[in-house]
């Protein structure tokens, strides 16, 4: 990894650490100032993550021999990408409606995949045995090696097919944050003693109207993901669709959304069974992303050739 | 067929298709891993033939399952395909009543006469997009204005996809092929779906820096049909070479076990570093010894398995050993697997075949000439652009139902003492409350 790169990802780690503690400092204290600052810090921190994914792409350069390469091909990058993407939906998201409080709900969600990222190696290696705080952090870094990419993921395809995926899975993200706080805000609501986060939330029908159009347009998202993916695997594998693990459980999480559209615009399913639909559908997202390593051989970080 | 057009049996259908398609990936799948669907079988030998029997290790190729798909196009065909979607047609003439039923509705007073009004109006919304009928009477003009009007057919288009995936899909099962096939570099193979010889004239393989990790390989291919070419091509990982529809992927590549020549670095008798090329096929004499030694075979991946017998634990040189065999005259004295890695290894062959180690080996592996093999995938589907048809039609469908926002506007503009009284009523194809505020806008820019 290169010097920028990782000075620039660390200033973005440190970025969404203090936009989260900001969020939690504005729902308990209701001092307008932290949401203000939250935001601009999350957009500055935005800024210096995509500044670092670039530095990443000339650090890269160390290995001349790949033909392509894109810095979300593994399981930091890929990590590091959903951080940013999460995030990035969320400014768009707080950009159409001006609810800060979302924030204590998605930008966990945000900063968590940036730890993600780091914690690779106790996945690859759990039985390491680390002496100092040296060797910790070199143990932590040694995720952000510049990989060594298999001759298939040396395609254009990488550049196109997992943003698209990772961007549905952001959004799913956001509204699995959101789902959350629909169930907060409804047991809240349902209590004697609401508290102030109560007065924070938005009212019920606008967390669910929210819910229901940022997965309105996560969806077409994830079915182009899926076909890109498919199209990619008739160029590299001979065909479209294998029923590897990734692809059957990518098809999984289209059809939980598949099933909330359904109830929601047909059965006309409101409030708290659509909530839950969408905080499984994420569950299954991430069960996709993550999970199905240790079940496919062709997408897999941890058991197959996809590291 | 009540049944199959209910939504909550379509619903059903999904979850079973779920929880089906989830198990395929929990159980081993012969298609995948036949030897651990065996090692399963072996292992419960109570529940394994009962899930066999329902096809549940070859589950995505099961009937049932194909059934399941079936079902879902059955019901997409009675649910959805039974007719185009109709065009909404305006009425004759607009009523206050008809108004009064749109689910927003806002009455105002322009001091503007009728026609001046009208007029403004009109312009308005053909500026923003909208598409204009007008009927006129004595002292009344009835408007309709509507806006991405297409939008009804994303429902029809994305529905209809379905169906022409899943035809696609199962027109490529029925008539396509696929098969594996690999071939050794400057040798030739046949095909079994086509009278045709495959051949793999160069094999290349380029490594990561000091790494056994490739980094790319390619076939330099060439078909041959009654010994006419009928397509050449380098093919790389991502980069097929197309006869027909006929496809062939570089799909993998690896070393047979066999040699072509072994290189081998032993201390002379003076103490100086010799080198001896060792060709297969052979014995090559140790200089001032009376001894020859003979290079035949090579474990890429090299291990010992659990009955100390030499095994490789894949096809990619990861941990490449050559098995060589040490002569006096005719008689063989002794067999050793040196490690090319690890030349401080080795393992010396018992005449039970099993393996002790050895320290210190006298002789280190410093290069071999293996023979690879080129695994060429080949695939025929001509499903498979209907399938690609299905698709681009599925995400037109998908980005006109959810993206695109149909809107229609009925006016009733009435001359009222010297301006004009308008009725308006909004529909959009969201939820009203997602147009109210664009419906207000534009009314009060009306």
């Amino acid at each position: 990894m290169g010097m920028t790169e990782m000075v620039l990802f660390n200033l973005a780690f440190a970025g969404y650490t203090l936009v989260l503690a900001l969020y939690f400092a504005y729902a308990f204290t209701r001092r307008e100032s932290f949401s203000r600052s939250a935001y601009r810090l999350l957009t500055g921190t935005v800024a210096l993550h995509v500044l670092s994914l670039g530095a990443r792409v000339l650090a890269a350069r160390v290995i001349p021999e790949h033909t392509w390469y894109v810095p979300w091909s593994n399981w930091f990058e890929s990590f590091s990408l959903f951080a940013l993407l999460i995030a990035l939906v969320f400014l768009i998201v707080q950009a159409r409606t001006r609810l800060p409080i979302l924030g204590v709900f998605v930008m966990p969600w945000s900063w968590l995949a940036i730890v993600m990222a780091l914690s690779y190696p106790f996945f690859s290696t759990p039985n390491a045995s680390i002496a100092s705080f040296g060797g910790f952090w070199a143990f932590i870094n040694s995720a952000r090696e510049i990989p060594k990419l298999a001759p298939a993921l040396q395609s254009y395809w990488m550049a196109i097919h997992v943003p698209v995926m990772f961007f549905s899975y952001s959004a799913f993200a956001n509204a699995f944050g959101i789902g959350i706080a629909y169930l907060i805000q409804e047991r809240q609501i349902k209590s004697k003693k609401p508290t102030e986060l109560s007065y924070r939330l938005p009212s019920l029908e606008e967390l669910d109207r929210l819910i229901y159009r940022i997965i309105v347009i996560a969806f077409p998202v994830l079915t182009l993901g899926i076909m890109l993916g498919a199209r990619w695997a008739y160029d590299a594998w001979g065909r479209y669709w294998g029923w590897d693990a990734k692809e059957t459980w990518a098809l999984i999480t289209w059809f939980i959304y598949l099933i909330y559209l359904h109830m929601r615009l047909v059965m006309g399913w409101r409030g708290r069974r659509t909530a839950y639909l969408s905080l499984a559908g994420f569950a299954v997202v991430i069960f996709t992303y993550v999970g199905v390593n240790y079940l496919s051989e062709l997408h897999g970080f941890l058991s197959g050739t996809g590291r | 067929m009540k049944i199959f057009r209910s939504v909550r049996f379509n619903v059903l259908l999904f979850a079973v298709l779920v929880a089906a398609s989830a198990l395929g990936t929990l159980l081993p799948q012969r298609y995948e891993v036949p030897a651990k669907v065996a090692q399963f079988l072996a292992s419960h030998p109570g529940l394994g033939p009962v899930l066999d029997g329902m096809g549940f290790f070859n589950l995505y190729h099961s009937s049932w399952y194909i059934a399941l798909m079936g079902l879902m196009a059955f019901d997409v065909i009675v649910c959805k395909l039974r007719a185009f979607p109709k065009k909404t047609h305006d009425e004759d003439k607009l009523s206050e009543l008809l108004i009064a039923k749109s689910p927003l509705k806002r009455n105002f007073q322009s001091p503007l006469p009728l026609a001046e009004t009208a007029g403004r109006i009109k312009q308005n919304l053909a500026r923003k997009g909208y598409a204009l009928r007008e009927h006129r009477e004595a002292n009344e003009v009835h408007l309709w204005a509507a806006k991405h009007r297409l939008q009804r057919w994303g429902d029809f288009l994305l529905h209809t996809s379905i169906v022409l995936i899943l035809a696609g899909a199962l027109a490529g099962s029925l008539v396509g092929f696929e098969e594996f096939l690999p071939v050794l570099e400057g040798r030739d193979s046949p095909m079994r779906n086509r009278p045709w010889q495959v051949a793999v004239d160069k094999f290349t393989v380029k490594y990561y820096p000091e790494t056994g990790t490739a980094r790319t390989f390619a076939s330099d291919l060439r078909v041959v049909d009654g010994g006419q070419p009928v397509g050449t091509k380098k093919i790389v990982v991502n980069d097929p070479l197309d006869i027909g529809g006929v496809r062939f992927y570089q799909a993998s590549w690896g070393m047979t076990g066999m040699l072509r020549s072994a290189t081998l670095e032993f201390q002379g008798s003076k103490g100086s570093k010799m080198s001896l090329l060792v060709p297969t096929g052979g014995r090559s004499p140790i200089p001032d010894t009376n001894l020859f030694v003979s290079a035949d075979s090579l474990l890429p991946h090299f291990t010992v398995d659990g009955s100390s017998r030499p095994d490789s634990m894949g096809l990619e040189p990861r941990n490449p050993a050559v098995l060589i065999h040490f002569f006096e005259g005719e008689k063989q004295i002794s067999s050793l697997w040196l490690l090319r890695d690890h030349p401080h290894i080795a393992f010396q062959v018992q005449p039970d075949e099993s393996l002790t180690p050895v320290s210190r080996p006298p002789f280190r592996v410093a290069d071999f000439d293996p023979v690879k093999f080129s695994g060429i995938q080949i695939a025929y589907d001509p499903g498979a652009q209907w399938v690609g048809y299905g698709c681009v039609m599925l995400l037109a469908g998908l980005a006109l139902h959810f993206y695109f926002h149909q809107r229609r506007l009925r006016l009733l503009l009435t001359a009222n003492g010297g301006g004009t009284h308008v009725r308006a009523g909004g529909w959009s194809s969201r939820h009203a409350r997602d147009f109210e505020a664009e419906f207000q806008r534009l009314l009060d820019e009306f």
